[in-house]
């Protein structure tokens, strides 16, 4: 490089500012893909757990059932509707007659539907967690692993640059941790530049669309299993109500054991429709997510909040403090 | 089609009041009963219906709420009534 071109230390320092102030976008982009994949995480568990509740739920109705009438069988008890023969209470004794119907047992088969559009939800998180979440390359570490190394690079640069007698001067340890950390400065920003190009390149690949209407249909298939939750529930409350007035007033225990239950099963009926409202917010909540990531990777750092600005600033800012604590001796080596 | 949700999560409270007037009588909480299980089969499996059937649901539901469960013989009409609508549901 001719000394005609060589940057003199304020208009480097410029320069570095201008270049560090554009990459911090880069590291909000990492943290927006990183609340992102925390708020899937949030949803996608929250369902599982509704679906297994759900489950359990199912499988203690119908033992309730069928604890409460010996006409009722295991595993879809065939519930009478119509007149009834003698003997028949709940469930019907003998063939099916035209209104009967059959209580269903959930097995994972009826699950899988709804866990299918999970899979295929997670399968997205899991790749953009896979890039934000990988080891960096650690460029210095390859660059200046060694001293031969080092010194060979010191001896390029002096070529490159026209120092007089070609190779510089053998570096102090000063000169080489402010090379060594000037490049990590440099790897960690071109690193975070390779993944954010990496995202974008899940992001374009991505059906938008079609990932937009998974996220809908997360929240109906809450909706649908908090509807099945509440089904099951009010059949056991329905089995305790119908079972405690046949208790005897003198057996204490007894309808002690029932009324607690049925206070149980009321209070669980009761908090179903708060527990909607907490997974509709996390279904809100990744979708909002996603939607901020999204317009960022793709869009500039005007879209940054307030907040984000302050922190972009602080990035640059220390980012800034690194390089041009080592300008003066990464000068003295060029 | 219409969403019976409303109409049958009403019918519903409507069925676990009665359920706890008839108490201990065998026969009229076994139907009640039975009818529970019905609407929470319909519920589960986001009952649509016509506004016909809705406005029936409503009139049974009213009826059934003001029920004495002494009066066998309104109950009976009524459960076959309900029965009648809720099959074609």
């Amino acid at each position: 490089m001719s000394k005609l071109y060589r940057l003199s230390g304020p208009s480097m320092a410029l320069v570095l500012a201008i270049i560090l102030s554009g990459c911090a976008t880069n590291t909000i982009r990492m943290e927006r893909a990183g609340t992102m994949t925390e708020a899937a995480r949030t949803a996608t568990d929250a369902t599982r757990v509704l679906m297994a509740d759900v489950q359990a739920e199912n499988r203690n109705a119908l033992i309730d059932l069928v604890a409460s009438d010996p006409n009722c069988r295991l595993p879809t008890p065939l519930i009478a509707q119509g007149a009834t023969a003698k003997g028949e209470t709940i469930c019907r004794k003998g063939n099916r007659q035209d209104n009967d119907f059959q209580l269903t047992r959930l097995t994972r088969q009826d699950f899988g539907p709804s866990l299918a559009v999970i899979d295929g939800l997670v399968a997205y998180f899991d790749a953009v967690d896979a890039i934000i979440t990988r080891e960096p390359t650690d460029l210095a570490e390859t660059l200046i692993g060694a001293q031969a190394n080092l010194d060979a690079i010191a001896s390029d640069l002096g070529n490159l640059t026209g120092q007089e007698g070609g190779a510089l001067p053998v570096l102090t340890d000063d000169q080489k941790g402010a090379v060594a950390d000037t490049l990590s400065l440099l790897g960690e920003m071109i690193d975070e530049a390779a993944r954010v190009d990496d995202l974008r390149k899940i992001e374009i690949q991505m059906d938008q669309a079609a990932f937009a209407d998974d996220i809908d249909r997360l929240d109906r298939i809450n909706q649908r299993w908090l509807r099945v939750m509440d089904g099951q529930v009010n059949n056991r409350l329905t089995l305790v109500t119908r079972r405690l007035p046949r208790v005897s007033a003198e057996d204490f225990e007894g309808r002690h054991r029932f009324a607690a239950q049925q206070m149980t099963l009321i209070e669980r009926q009761e908090a179903l429709p708060e527990l909607a409202i907490a997974l509709a917010r996390t279904v809100d909540m990744l979708r909002a997510t996603h939607s901020d990531y999204h317009g960022l990777l793709f869009g500039d750092k005007r879209l940054l909040t307030l907040d984000e600005k302050r922190r972009a600033a602080a990035v640059t800012r220390t980012r800034l403090r690194r390089a041009l604590s080592h300008l003066a001796a990464i000068a003295r080596v060029f | 089609m219409v969403d019976l949700t409303g109409p049958l999560h009403s019918m519903r409270d409507s069925l676990h009041t009665l359920l706890a007037r008839v108490g201990s009588n065998y026969a009229q909480s076994d139907r009640v009963t039975r009818a529970i299980f019905k609407v929470n089969s319909l519920l589960q499996n986001m009952a649509m219906g016509t506004s016909a059937d809705i406005d029936n649901l409503r009139m049974a539901t009213e009826n059934i709420a003001q029920l004495n469960p002494q009066e066998t013989s309104v109950f009976e009409i009524l459960f076959d009534e309900i029965e009648k609508i809720m099959a074609d549901l």
